[in-house]
């Protein structure tokens, strides 16, 4: 066997805990410069090894014993506070059925006017224009939408009064003053979606357009 | 060795017995089952059996800052607290808990440098200069403090990987399988670097007039 290369020399040397290499094991048996250079090695490590980077002495038990008690302290500290219980503020608007519906068919109207052709302006070509048969679609569409999203959230708007003490006008009561003698009879109580139904296509137009 | 009948949060002693009798599970599924069940007993005497392991080598690391070694056990298990359910018993959790000390002192360590804090300690009175020739009746002499003064600055000259290579194999008893799972690289690497730190700290030595 050749001389082996510095790097398995220098493994073998510090191959005390560990398998050996017996084929170096036979190569040392003849070759004087090698085993010479793993004898060099050995005792460097056992050097560097006795000779210790920091004193570990100078640290008893009792200095581990407060140690581990900081640890045991920091760990307390970390679970109380995980197990602290989170104190609920008010609920925020997306939370709230009532608030994420309207939003909801908010964006439904929105969308059916970024939907318009962009060189038809709204303004000016709702009257000339034919209106389209897709865009009729989506404005009924969205119209149902809107008028099931707010129905559906009547009843839990109605609820969040007496859970919170939160006052949604959910059902309200038109002013004598706001009905004009061209407009049609309006009931004395309504609801959003009762009030959303009513509106003809010119009124959603007319929404989508300030939307 | 088994857990028979152990609980989270209660001890598996014998009457008479500290906690220094605790019978901890030697299987790793079952020790990583018991700290995913957030045993904290278990891990109370993790902490006694490992804390030592991870001090001492944030103090070779650090070149002897004990505040910053301290620091390193604190957050090392704490780290390892947050992270348990990460641990899932592949690895010993030893060379896991050592792998996560020596992400964190390396990571401090950077730091320092960056913000030039490093400031040269005790043990080698400030001064980084080689010695030069020494006759060898001289070296005989050289007590063991500066024997470990000079041998510390070889290593700390190390590229970083050699130089964690180096202390996890001579000073923490680990083979090269779990010197390359803390290093995150494999064992043959981990061989390498070990061969190339020892030529480095050799070269380092001779250079200081050490003959070694």
């Amino acid at each position: 066997m050749t001389c082996p290369d510095d790097q398995r020399l220098v493994l073998y040397a510090d191959a005390a805990t560990e398998t050996s290499d017996p084929q170096v094991c036979e190569h040392l048996r003849s070759c004087a410069v090698c085993a010479d250079r793993v004898d060099q090695v050995r005792t460097a490590l056992t050097d560097w090894r006795t000779a210790d980077l920091c004193i570990t002495d100078n640290f008893d038990a009792d200095y581990f014993t407060g140690l581990a008690e900081d640890i045991e302290q920091a760990l307390d500290h970390i679970d109380s506070a995980s197990s602290t219980p989170v104190v609920l503020g008010p609920a925020p608007w997306w939370r709230r059925p009532a608030s994420l519906a309207a939003a909801i068919a908010a964006l439904l109207l929105l969308s059916v006017g970024l939907l318009r052709s962009p060189t038809q302006s709204p303004l000016v070509a709702r009257d000339t224009a034919p209106q389209g048969e897709d865009e009729q679609s989506l404005e009924e569409m969205a119209r149902e939408l809107g008028r099931s999203l707010l129905s559906s959230t009547s009843e839990a708007d109605d609820s969040l009064e007496d859970e919170e003490g939160t006052s949604f006008f959910a059902a309200w009561t038109a002013e004598p003053m706001e009905l004009g003698d061209d407009l049609p009879p309006m009931p004395l109580t309504t609801t959003l979606a009762d009030e959303f139904d009513l509106l003809d296509s010119e009124q959603v137009r007319s929404l989508i357009t300030r939307l | 060795m088994v857990l028979l009948g152990h609980e989270p949060g209660r001890l598996n002693l014998r009457p008479g017995e500290g906690v220094s009798s605790y019978v901890e599970p030697v299987d790793r599924a079952e020790l990583a089952a018991a700290l995913h069940r957030g045993d904290r007993v278990l891990f109370a005497h993790l902490v006694q059996e490992h804390q030592r392991s991870v001090f001492f080598l944030a103090m070779r690391l650090s070149r002897g800052d004990e505040q910053l070694s301290r620091d390193i056990v604190q957050k090392s298990f704490l780290q390892a607290w947050g992270h348990r359910q990460s641990f899932r018993g592949d690895a010993s959790f030893k060379t896991w808990l050592l792998r996560i000390a020596r992400n964190l002192c390396l990571n401090e360590l950077r730091r320092a440098w960056r913000q030039r804090e490093i400031v040269p300690d005790a043990t080698d009175g400030g001064s980084h200069a080689p010695l030069g020739r020494v006759d060898p009746d001289v070296l005989e002499q050289l007590s063991e403090e500066q024997h470990r003064a000079l041998l510390q600055e070889a290593v700390s000259e190390l590229p970083e990987r050699q130089r964690v290579v180096a202390i996890l194999r001579l000073y923490h008893d680990l083979s090269f399988s779990e010197v390359a799972e803390i290093c995150g690289i494999t064992a043959n690497n981990a061989k390498v670097n070990f061969h190339h730190a020892v030529r480095n700290i050799r070269k380092h030595l001779a250079l200081s007039g050490v003959a070694a």
